[in-house]
């Protein structure tokens, strides 16, 4: 190689440094906007950076809103006068969560997060507590006409210690689905199909019930052995209905602490041993399975007999395994609320709404704060949160998106709607992912039967004491 | 004559079987890149549609064509910065006689034992400090200070192997130190450097860990980081477009490794003299 070519070689290379080593784009701290000004002599762009995620990829208006929502902004802003204009960097990750809050975590840590955070209403807590992200109460004070139209019982999910640290973007229910087609070849009739949501409303088909019939149909050939149950496959908070079935509480809305319940505890445990080792519904070795194998099977309505999972899932089903086909979900697949694991109690659901939070000044090492909530404020509109909830199988977080004419026209919306009533959350607790975790190597040891359901339970116990104090109470 | 054939045949039979699994998955990575669908190790159809990352962007995901160059730039910097820096502690450490030589020369070693794992929380509040976090500069210097300790190595050893005679002959004759070193020594070590070269670019070809954990922003992906989003939890795994990205990440290390792979053996050659 002779000297002329390895210059030329030690340019390119130089070249191609100086383009990709160089930091993403930042902007400078930018004040808040004070008050309007008259005639503004020059535009300022302030560019919002924003990090939503799905996974589900039918959810990625939760990115467009925010984009969409930055031409409204600086309609406003112009009428007002203001010199500023935002620009809106948004991304929407289809990785998973664990990744996701990772990243937010480390580059909050770095001062280097992104203006706008969408995450799960759990995070509220730890993350305000860390100082990531801001208390939006004064903010929200200013807009009345557009916070007074939120449903009220998801303020619940955003507060901690009384402030209001998030703006819901959506919720869901959780409901038990269920295979139409197999509950005929067991002989039900079409009135006892659609009896069934019913009838677990009011308590009077309980989980035992469920297993039972999912047993009996395993027994006459109708379903596979180990397909007459599915929970999800991983670790999640959809577990935790059916615990909330069996009379469980996981704070204390008096005290803020986290809660066990002891006996509710036992049977949720006892009751995850059971469909797998007793009625054999659940495969052994269920959890870790592939979310693929999951949806595959369970969309396909004719395999599993009950299932349960998300309101969302309705449209990922439709969207990535029936290629549109809503209408094989309605001919093979009914849904209901998760059975009370009491007899006469009332069926139940968990919501976990997600929630715009914004990030801190010292967060992001920039003042964008009060924009960027402006920004959430234009994205919180019946429209845009409707095309988001009739897209991807979300539920309303706006009073005035229940008349919305394309919310009102969604079938499947209006039928789940019911179930917010009947709905739970998860705490609210900085501790909660120590909380979560115990709880879940409870009942995967139970699962895999490495430890009996007495055991976990005290193990259970032993390991909120020590790890959580007085920060939990055992009841 | 039996028997000759039989014996020659028969390690060629014993490595086939070895193999074979290799063989098959990247068999079945090539196929399933062009498969409509694969069932088992059986692909139906024939398909360029997984091929589409590059002439259209992925929904929610940066240019395959940027996340391509931010990996060759993070391969090349990454070789330039180990390759030089180690040439010339290489060289220091040979050649030179200064208080702490030996105790140096051992650190570096220990400094090679700690794998990235176990210092990336240390790496973190580096990089938070230099306010490189989140920058390809800031994974790069990591990287290429994580690996240099090997490659200081590797150079002392191919120093060791130049004749005294020559650096002395260049000394007498009026050259610096800098001069010996460049103009002397260094062409002597060819090989060795191009075997450094090579080692490291694939290294850096390859490094997932790294960029995964120190780089948030999509513009900032490099290829392993691509692949593993692409799987994401298992949820919506398009395998044929994984298959595809997979071949096109290892299409110019696979013809790297082809044509240079003679100079990546000098390492093993090179000797580590103490």
């Amino acid at each position: 190689m002779n000297k002329r070519m390895l210059f030329i070689i030690t340019i390119v290379i130089l070249g191609m440094l100086a383009i990709s080593c160089a930091p993403a784009a930042t902007p400078t701290p930018t004040p808040v906007p004070a008050t309007p000004t008259p005639a503004p002599p020059k535009v300022k762009e302030v560019t919002i950076v924003a990090w939503t995620i799905g996974p589900d990829e039918p959810s990625y208006y939760r990115r467009d809103n925010l984009i969409d929502a930055a031409d409204r902004l600086n309609k406003k802003l112009e009428k007002e006068g203001s010199p500023y204009r935002v620009k809106v960097e948004a991304t929407f990750d289809t990785g998973t969560w664990g990744d996701y809050k990772q990243k937010y975590m480390m580059a909050a840590q770095a001062g280097n997060a992104p203006d706008i955070i969408l995450s799960g209403h759990e995070d509220v807590a730890p993350w305000s507590e860390a100082g990531f992200i801001v208390a939006l109460d004064d903010y929200i004070a200013k807009y009345p006409d557009v916070y007074n139209d939120i449903i009220p019982a998801l303020w619940d999910s955003v507060t901690f210690k009384g402030k209001k640290w998030g703006i819901p973007q959506d919720t869901e229910a959780r409901p038990m689905y269920f295979s139409k087609t197999l509950l005929k070849k067991l002989g039900w009739s079409d009135d006892d199909i659609n009896a069934l949501p019913d009838k677990i409303k009011k308590g009077e088909f309980t989980l035992y019930d469920m297993l039972e019939l999912a047993k009996e149909a395993q027994d006459k050939g109708v379903v596979e052995k180990g397909y007459g149950y599915w929970h999800r496959p991983k670790k999640g908070g959809d577990f935790y209905h059916i615990y909330f079935a069996f009379g469980g509480q996981m704070q204390d809305p008096d005290t803020g602490k986290l809660v066990v319940v002891k006996d509710a505890q036992k049977k949720w445990l006892q009751f995850h041993y059971d469909t797998v080792w007793t009625y054999e519904t659940t495969p052994k070795d269920f959890i870790g399975t592939d979310w693929k194998i999951w949806h595959e099977t369970v969309s396909a309505g004719d395999k599993a007999l009950f299932w349960n999972g998300g309101t969302w899932h309705w449209a990922e089903w439709t969207q990535k395994y029936l290629d549109g086909n809503e209408q094989h979900l309605w001919d093979n697949v009914g849904f209901a609320l998760i059975p009370s694991g009491i007899k006469g109690k009332p069926g139940t659901t968990l919501s976990h709404p997600l929630v715009y939070m914004v990030s801190s000044e010292k967060a992001t090492g920039k003042k964008n704060q009060e924009l960027a909530f402006r920004l959430i404020t234009e994205a919180t509109s019946p429209d845009l949160n409707t095309r988001h909830a009739v897209n991807s199988g979300h539920l309303a977080i706006l009073k005035s998106q229940i008349d919305y004419p394309d919310y009102a026209a969604n079938k499947f919306l209006h039928d789940v709607a019911y179930m917010v009533e009947y709905t739970h959350f998860q705490p609210n607790h900085p501790d909660y992912g120590t909380y979560d975790q115990i709880m879940f190597s409870a009942l995967q040891a139970v699962e895999a039967k490495d430890m009996t359901v007495d055991d976990a339970v005290k193990t259970v116990i032993e390991e909120m004491q020590a790890e959580l104090g007085d920060k939990v109470e055992i009841k | 004559m039996l028997i000759r054939r039989i014996k020659t045949a028969i390690p060629y039979a014993l490595l086939t079987v070895i193999t074979a699994p290799i063989i098959v998955s990247y068999g079945w990575l090539f196929m399933s890149s062009f498969a409509k669908r694969t069932e088992g190790l059986k692909p139906y159809g024939f398909t360029l549609s997984n091929w589409r990352f590059l002439w259209e962007p992925l929904p929610n995901m940066p240019s395959i064509w940027r996340i391509t160059a931010n990996t060759l730039a993070f391969a090349l910097v990454v070789t330039i910065l180990e390759v030089g820096i180690a040439a010339a502690t290489g060289y220091a450490l040979s050649r030179l006689h200064f208080p702490g030589r030996r105790g140096f020369l051992s650190l570096t070693l220990i400094l090679h034992a700690f794998p990235s794992v176990t210092l990336l929380i240390a790496i973190f509040y580096i990089l938070r400090l230099l306010h490189l976090y989140d920058t390809l500069l800031g994974v790069i210097l990591v990287k290429a200070s994580l690996e240099l300790p090997l490659g200081t190595w590797i150079m002392k050893g191919f120093f060791d192997n130049v004749s005294w005679d020559i650096e002395m002959a260049a000394l007498i004759d009026g050259c610096s130190r800098f001069r010996t070193w460049w103009q002397v020594i260094i062409p002597n070590i060819r090989p060795g450097i191009a075997a450094l070269s090579i080692f490291a670019f694939l290294s850096g070809w390859s490094e997932f860990l790294l960029p995964y954990i120190f780089l948030t922003s999509f513009n900032n992906w490099t290829l392993s980081v691509l692949i593993k989003r692409l799987i994401g939890d298992f949820r919506f795994v398009d395998y044929g477009l994984l298959t595809a990205v997979g071949l096109f990440y290892i299409i110019p290390v696979l013809f790297f490794f082809i044509f240079t792979q003679e100079y990546l053996l000098n390492i093993y050659t090179g000797g580590v003299k103490g």
